[in-house]
């Protein structure tokens, strides 16, 4: 994979998570159904975290979070501080995925979206004064996590700079 | 070593700037309006994502309201014949009323209300986030649309907008919990506000004495303070009232009458006066 087709399908699959994430559901499906959306941005970022470091640059993270504010209509600059963060421990969390890349990037993205989703809620639910349901906290980590699950074998493919730092 | 380098951020400076940055725009724009034009720039670079979001869901009503077997057809037409018939038989009374209420108006002597327009609108976006009970809509600045407008839906109030585009608009719905109405209960005539309480909930009627005199089924009806909507409108049915003696209020639930989770067409009520 060359460079330049690195980053078309790193920017493609940005573009296709923001279309996801704001793709609407039919009106009359029910809030747990609802609530199995997964954090599409979330799946996205920390993949390529993971792949290719080098594509998740930090004005990236901050651009992309600004546009996620305002389609979801939320403060400015909420979803770049988590995206950033992301980054931050998504990076961080390399040294510990790289024992048993299957099982521990898992808990990783379990864990890491369920931190941004209930600080993104705790603030919108301070600021806005909203009561966010505990199953719109809790429902859409496991939704990643079941999609990340989906990911994992790309990994391990010959692109991966993950691979070929554990090597 | 490479796994080190990946693990640390190379450009601490850079990230912490950006931190920074998306600290005091929160700061700015959880707090005030002066981001506004920052949004409203952004929203218009993300519009393409939102188009192509809407496209399967806009094909699939396409498809559904172009492939239909002629069976289905007759029976639709049966349908809005019968429907036509109702409706104007319903009009002939409302011409009778208007007549009568006119009358009562002269003798009175009240000062005719402006009749406003209404424009018609699809809704082509529903807000993904649940917090945020929104909408927006395919007519907007260049139809006439102001901010603070009355939308209504085929059964009562919708809600209002709250920012206008050239030619969308974004709609507040009655639940969402910063849209409070000037209400008044058609039996009694009595003024209150009704405020939304978020998906699913019923409104909510505020500061109801133990001594108002509102019962379960009592209509609710907009009360034409606000300058929102006129007076008249349809906004719910009285469903609960509770009464809270410890702190001498009435805690009423209203179910309002608007389909505000099903897709229908709106209409906005425009400031500008019918010819």
């Amino acid at each position: 994979m060359t460079d330049t087709q690195a980053w078309s399908y790193f920017l493609l699959t940005v573009v296709a998570a923001l279309i996801l994430t704001v793709a609407p559901m039919p009106f009359d499906v029910p809030d747990w159904i609802r609530n199995l959306k997964p954090d599409w941005i979330f799946l996205c970022w920390f993949f390529w975290i993971v792949f290719q470091h080098e594509r998740c640059s930090l004005i990236m993270a901050f651009v992309v979070g600004l546009i996620l504010d305002v389609l979801y209509d939320e403060p400015l600059g909420i979803n770049s501080l988590l995206l950033l963060a992301l980054v931050f421990a998504g990076r961080l969390s390399l040294r510990f995925i790289q024992a048993s890349v299957g099982l521990r990037s898992s808990i990783a993205v379990l864990i890491l979206c369920f931190l941004v989703t209930a600080t993104k809620s705790l603030f919108l639910a301070v600021t806005l004064d909203v009561d966010v349901p505990v199953s719109s906290v809790v429902m859409p980590p496991i939704a990643t996590l079941l999609w990340w699950v989906l990911l994992i074998p790309l990994l391990n493919s010959e692109h991966s700079q993950f691979r070929d730092s554990v090597q | 070593m490479a796994l080190r380098s990946v693990q640390t951020i190379q450009n601490i400076h850079l990230f912490l700037a950006l931190l920074i940055s998306s600290t005091l725009l929160l700061a700015i724009s959880a707090n005030t309006k002066y981001l506004t034009p920052v949004e409203t720039a952004i929203r218009w670079f993300a519009q393409p994502i939102v188009y192509i979001a809407q496209l399967p869901a806009n094909a699939k009503e396409a498809a559904g309201s172009y492939v239909v077997s002629m069976d289905e057809l007759h029976d639709r037409n049966d349908q809005l014949l019968k429907e036509v018939s109702r409706l104007n038989a319903t009009m002939a009374d409302l011409a009778q009323a208007r007549t009568t209420i006119a009358e009562l108006r002269d003798a009175l002597g009240y000062v005719n209300e402006h009749r406003r327009n209404q424009v018609l609108s699809e809704i082509v976006q529903v807000n993904p986030n649940r917090q945020r009970l929104e909408v927006i809509i395919n007519v907007g600045d260049k139809q006439g649309i102001e901010i603070d407008s009355g939308v209504l839906d085929p059964w009562g109030v919708y809600g209002r907008t709250v920012e206008v585009f050239p030619n969308t608009a974004r709609v507040l719905l009655l639940n969402d919990e910063r849209h409070a109405t000037p209400v008044l209960v058609s039996r009694t005539r009595q003024y209150f506000i009704a405020s939304g309480n978020g998906p699913d909930e019923p409104l909510t009627l505020d500061n109801v004495n133990l001594s108002s005199d509102i019962q379960v089924g009592d209509a609710v009806v907009t009360s034409g303070l606000g300058g929102v909507f006129p007076e008249g409108l349809v906004v719910g049915v009285v469903e609960t009232v509770t009464d809270i003696v410890s702190e001498s209020i009435k805690r009423v639930t209203v179910t309002p009458s608007a389909q505000l989770t099903a897709k229908s067409y709106l209409h906005v009520i425009s400031s500008a006066e019918q010819p």
